[in-house]
């Protein structure tokens, strides 16, 4: 379970350099690494500003953009870029100037760096830690830190008030995305998306959104969650232009104002990936032909063909976010803590319950942990098993 | 490289801490605290903890920071103007922190810390959560005692100050008194203008 720097970067970039020391070739991995990753952070923003004008002219009723690079438009991000890139950089006078400076930046690394726990493919991933979505998640959570200062440190109170109403959206939401991200967790029996994938192999009877009800409706949970964690509609109160003017990106220009933007459509498609990865089968197609392309000798062509499947499975989400932003309105913030705290939060605490419980249950009376998934239970019988033992020298023990 | 790594970290820490005590704003002082808690994580990833610098990172930055900033921001007046400092409130400060500084690095140089498990000092993070997770059930290796029952008195605790900082933060409401029940009567039938928003 090496990360891919390590394992296959790394190795195959020493030969080609003998002369440099063995750090520094690590190091040139790296950051190889890190533009592909870049690349990922970059283009689905660059795709999805484009997508997103289209999805919303067609449900508007409309076209979209049409003129900038043939017919459908294609180069309106790149149209869109160099616009915002020749503007003015302001700062007002009585903005901080570190704190505004850095502000954008905060919220940008941590969208980029949660990145690195997602693997693309098998074993492609930056990070292969053990808890990879423990850290995933706790890295994504970090930007509400760059929004509090972008709308503190603007000077102004648009910004302030949009800033406060973002960062108390965003932290009451980070629970239910924590509860809804360990219910698949319970039936995966790992932290690591490496192995939560590789666990739904084999077939779409063993994607994880199959395997009980309660992870059914944790997948639409988790959904409805990751809309209010990205701040898209209808939870898009920070971009309320009829409330709040710009809320906490008021005062920003030029390329600062773009990179919140750019870190709101990776976000959108980091939290896609990470419900691909949690409930639809990560990369695998689901025919469960998948495996003959990896064990059979086209190992590379196998990993391709899961990164791409990965890829489109979570084009098909953010399609879903843009479509549900389209077509609900707006909430309140009122509604959006009452949604938050008094309505999605007990529902995920039951279905944690219900899907650590339901294991058990069907185990008890079916003798085997789910009705009709494929793969290996290795660690829940093995759970048993150690709990059983623990139980007779508990019992020994104290009788 | 891992003493490189460790001195970039470090330095990210102790340059957040210091920071928490030169910087005159109280803003900046809240976000270098941050920084030097993302450096702590940074550290404990080094260490190969993996769940602990998650942990770090989502309680800590994620959300004791993130709370403190809160704290500071709407309860910081306009004009961030630094409190005076008397010479007698400087000698004790020095004096208190040489003595805090001096216990604790005296106690951190006179542990006899133990090697690390390989040459380099690189820990791998194989197989670090699960025995995590049944020792906090209580199951742990060698029949050593697990952590059940603390983890039980933290839960418990903590539900305590749960339950108590929503009721100390719940929104009370003064009783009208029989003169004054016309105007109070009046006054909340005015319903707050609703804030659904202009043109869409």
């Amino acid at each position: 379970m090496c990360s891919l720097i390590v394992a296959e970067l790394a190795p195959w970039l020493a030969p080609l350099v003998p002369d440099l020391p063995g750090w520094l070739v690590l190091c040139v991995a790296a950051v190889i690494h890190v533009t592909l990753l870049g690349a990922f952070f970059g283009i689905p923003a660059a795709i999805g500003i484009w997508g997103e004008r289209k999805v919303s002219g067609r449900i508007h009723d409309r076209i979209g953009p049409t003129r900038v690079g043939g017919r459908f438009g294609w180069l309106q991000s790149v149209a869109d870029g160099v616009k915002l890139i020749q503007k003015e950089d302001l700062r007002p006078s009585d903005a901080d100037p570190i704190l505004f400076y850095a502000a954008p930046y905060i919220v940008v690394v941590s969208a980029f760096a949660s990145f690195l726990f997602l693997p693309f493919s098998r074993d492609w991933v930056a990070l292969a830690l053990e808890t990879g979505l423990f850290f995933a998640l706790a890295v994504h959570g970090l930007e509400v830190l760059g929004i509090i200062l972008a709308g503190w440190s603007s000077g102004s109170k648009w910004s302030l008030f949009g800033g406060m109403r973002e960062a108390a959206q965003l932290v009451s939401y980070e629970i239910p995305l924590g509860i809804c991200a360990a219910v698949p967790v319970i039936a995966a029996g790992s932290m690591s998306l490496n192995d939560i994938a590789m666990y739904q192999a084999g077939g779409i009877q063993n994607w994880l959104i199959f395997a009980n009800p309660f992870q059914f409706f944790a997948f639409w949970v988790f959904f409805v969650v990751t809309l209010a964690a990205c701040k898209r509609a209808p939870f898009d109160l920070a971009e309320a232009e009829s409330e709040l003017v710009g809320g906490f990106h008021t005062e920003y220009s030029g390329m600062r104002w773009s990179l919140f933007f750019l870190a709101e459509y990776a976000s959108m498609f980091f939290v896609s990936g990470l419900a691909v990865m949690l409930f639809l089968g990560g990369w695998w197609t689901g025919f469960g032909i998948d495996e003959t392309f990896v064990t059979g000798g086209a190992d590379v062509f196998g990993r391709v063909l899961g990164c791409g499947v990965f890829m489109a499975k979570s084009c098909l989400l953010v399609l879903l976010q843009m479509w549900v932003r389209w077509t609900l309105p707006r909430l309140r913030i009122d509604q959006v803590m009452t949604t938050g705290l008094k309505y999605l939060l007990p529902m995920s605490c039951v279905l944690f319950l219900g899907a650590a419980l339901w294991p058990l249950v069907v185990y008890a009376i079916l003798g085997r942990p789910t009705l009709f998934a494929t793969t290996e239970f290795v660690d829940v019988v093995d759970l048993l098993a150690v709990v059983d033992m623990s139980a007779l020298t508990a019992g020994g023990l104290a009788g | 490289m891992t003493e490189v790594l460790f001195a970039i970290y470090a330095l990210v820490t102790c340059g957040g801490a210091i920071g928490v005590v030169a910087c005159q704003n109280v803003v900046r002082m809240a976000t270098s605290l941050t920084i030097a808690l993302g450096g702590v994580a940074g550290l404990f990833l080094l260490a190969g903890a993996e769940f602990v610098a998650a942990a770090q990172l989502l309680v800590y930055v994620g959300g004791t920071a993130i709370v403190l900033v809160f704290g500071v921001m709407l309860t910081a007046k306009e004009s961030f103007a630094p409190p005076r400092v008397t010479p007698n409130e400087l000698i004790v400060a020095i004096a208190v922190a040489s003595a805090m500084f001096a216990v604790i690095a005296g106690t951190a140089l006179r542990v006899d810390w133990p090697e690390p498990p390989t040459a380099d000092g690189i820990v791998t993070g194989e197989d670090n959560v699960k025995p995590l997770g049944l020792a906090m059930l209580g199951i742990r290796a060698d029949s050593k005692p697990g952590y059940l029952f603390p983890f039980e008195i933290v839960s418990l605790h903590l539900l305590v100050v749960l339950i108590g900082a929503g009721y100390m933060a719940r929104a009370t409401r003064t009783l009208a008194t029989p003169s004054k029940r016309s105007v109070e009567a009046d006054a909340s039938s005015d319903r707050p203008p609703s804030a659904s928003g202009g043109p869409v």
